[in-house]
């Protein structure tokens, strides 16, 4: 944290879009582990998540997934419907390998299954909610990176990414970035370029269920151009449908 | 000395058991050996990763996997190493009450092991005889673990005991295992000699406590103290070892083109 090159630091952009998705609000309580990522705890009880470690831990997850030569081998998991839309967009773009839905129990350690799965990396939205397939990464030497609550319990965890893992927008966002730096990292987006795609491609709508198209990452950019102070982004989704619709 | 003649025992053992049960057990248990042989080497399709790397014979030596801890879902990985040798521990009938009077199963013990640094056990349980044998015969294969050996007092000639005391224990009964002098012979019991001898371990000292009349138990109490051999940290390891590539990592690109 102290002597990191200044190119690793967040720009303000990126900061004020974790603050419009609330990523830095945790919950109530703290999990012991979770301790070092808080910043301060509120009059009505609430923890605030450092933000700066937040940024940290997506540069170093970033740097992990970049090195599994073969993307397909990272699985990237979500139980919650929440976090469902990111994990398939974040597998769309990185190249990853997206469960959605009911994760199977043994489809990492049951070789007789058809959706027997040998993963390099795991990616989990909720260390509680995804529980089974932390479980089953510790039966089979798979690294695992999760979005953490200031609740949740690291048992499984490999690397902790600490945000608001309750909040569509902010699980949106933490992919969002995840995968941007990742593309900055292999070199398809130059650096200090705003993606095209935005974040609200990866947050999840309640009326769709089904995995969408990439023309909707066209017609996404096509409305605002690289505007600095994200909050208006609730207003663009309505954008979206319409241009659907 | 005596240890022959148990050894020879040994094998007639099972029969015997046999001899109590209404004659299901033997015919069938002389059937099987052959079916087993002739099937393996033609028709095993890996469908694990590691099991791919092995078929093409991408990795050496069974230690690169026992490097990385990577679990061993297929025996057949084991065989390409090793060449192991079985020996039915005990077949034991169990029962479980039903409606219509007693269902019998029985549970096979099998010990696997090259004589030379690599032992496993297998358990299994099934209606009948042979295919207990067999499967526990599988279930060992897939559990072989590397033996460590070491020395009781001056480092000549080739490691004969185990590196220090270890103790394994499975249920009540606790084995404790204690480095002895060259020439010594195992001394122990015959179900953890058995495994010992199977582990190639020359001379060994051991101590047991518990209801080792609970063979299943006293044959995993062994197991497990035979397992922490390799697992105790002697300060000739402490010395840092270069990171290596796991064969997942290695071999990524080989692996991928496969699945396609």
């Amino acid at each position: 944290m102290t002597q990191f090159p200044a190119a690793l630091n967040p720009h303000q952009d990126d900061i004020l879009k974790m603050l419009a998705c609330q990523t830095h609000l945790g919950g109530n309580n703290v999990d012991v582990e979770m301790e070092s990522y808080t910043w301060k705890r509120k009059d009505n009880g609430h923890f605030i998540i450092n933000l700066a470690k937040t940024w940290e831990k997506i540069q170093l997850a970033a740097r992990v997934i970049v090195a599994i030569e073969n993307p397909a081998d990272i699985s990237v998991i979500s139980a919650k419907p929440l976090g469902q839309r990111a994990v398939l967009k974040f597998a769309n773009f990185i190249g990853a390998t997206a469960f959605s839905g009911r994760f199977t129990p043994g489809t990492f350690t049951n070789q007789i299954q058809s959706k027997f799965t040998e993963p390099r990396l795991l990616i989990v939205a909720d260390p509680l909610l995804d529980k089974q397939p932390l479980m089953e990464a510790s039966y089979v030497n798979i690294p695992t990176i999760a979005l953490c609550d200031t609740t949740s319990c690291l048992d499984g965890v490999d690397i902790a990414i600490p945000c608001n893992n309750r909040g569509k927008n902010s699980i949106a966002l933490m992919f969002w970035l995840l995968a941007r730096e990742v593309l900055y990292l292999r070199g398809t987006i130059p650096r200090n370029t705003t993606w095209s795609v935005k974040v609200d491609l990866f947050i999840y709508r309640d009326t769709d269920e089904e995995p969408e198209k990439e023309k909707t990452a066209a017609v996404a950019a096509a409305p605002v151009a690289a505007v600095a102070v994200e909050t208006v982004e609730f207003t663009q989704t309505t954008t979206e449908w319409t241009a659907e619709n | 000395m005596a240890d022959t003649t148990t050894a020879a025992q040994a094998d007639q053992k099972p029969t015997r058991a046999f001899g109590r049960q209404p004659q299901r057990g033997a015919p069938q248990r002389g059937g099987a050996r052959p079916q087993r042989g002739a099937q393996e080497p033609k028709s095993w399709v890996p469908v694990t990763k590691l099991g791919r790397l092995v078929a093409q014979g991408l990795i050496k030596n069974i230690h690169e996997i026992y490097l990385f801890s990577l679990p061993i879902k297929e025996f057949q990985i084991i065989d390409r190493f090793l060449h192991l040798k079985d020996e039915v521990m005990k077949i034991v009938p169990v029962q479980k009450q039903t409606r219509a009077g007693q269902r019998t199963r029985f549970k096979a013990f099998v010990v696997v092991g090259d004589h030379n640094g690599h032992v496993g056990l297998g358990v299994k349980c099934a209606k009948e005889v042979a295919t207990a044998i067999s499967g526990a015969i599988v279930a060992a294969k897939l559990s072989v673990i590397p033996v460590r050996r070491g020395y009781w007092g001056n480092k000549l000639g080739a490691p004969h005991t185990v590196p220090t005391k270890v103790t394994g224990k499975c249920g009540s009964v606790a084995v404790r295992l204690v480095p002895a002098p060259r020439g010594t012979g195992i001394v122990a019991a015959r179900v953890p000699k058995k495994l010992l001898q199977f582990a190639g371990v020359d001379d060994v000292y051991t101590s047991s406590r518990g209801k080792t009349r609970t063979m299943g138990n006293f044959v995993m109490a062994t197991f497990f103290a035979i397992t922490k051999t390799f697992a105790y940290l002697t300060p000739d390891l402490w010395r840092e070892v270069k990171l290596i590539k796991t064969p997942y990592q290695e071999h990524s690109a080989i692996l991928s083109e496969k699945k396609e």
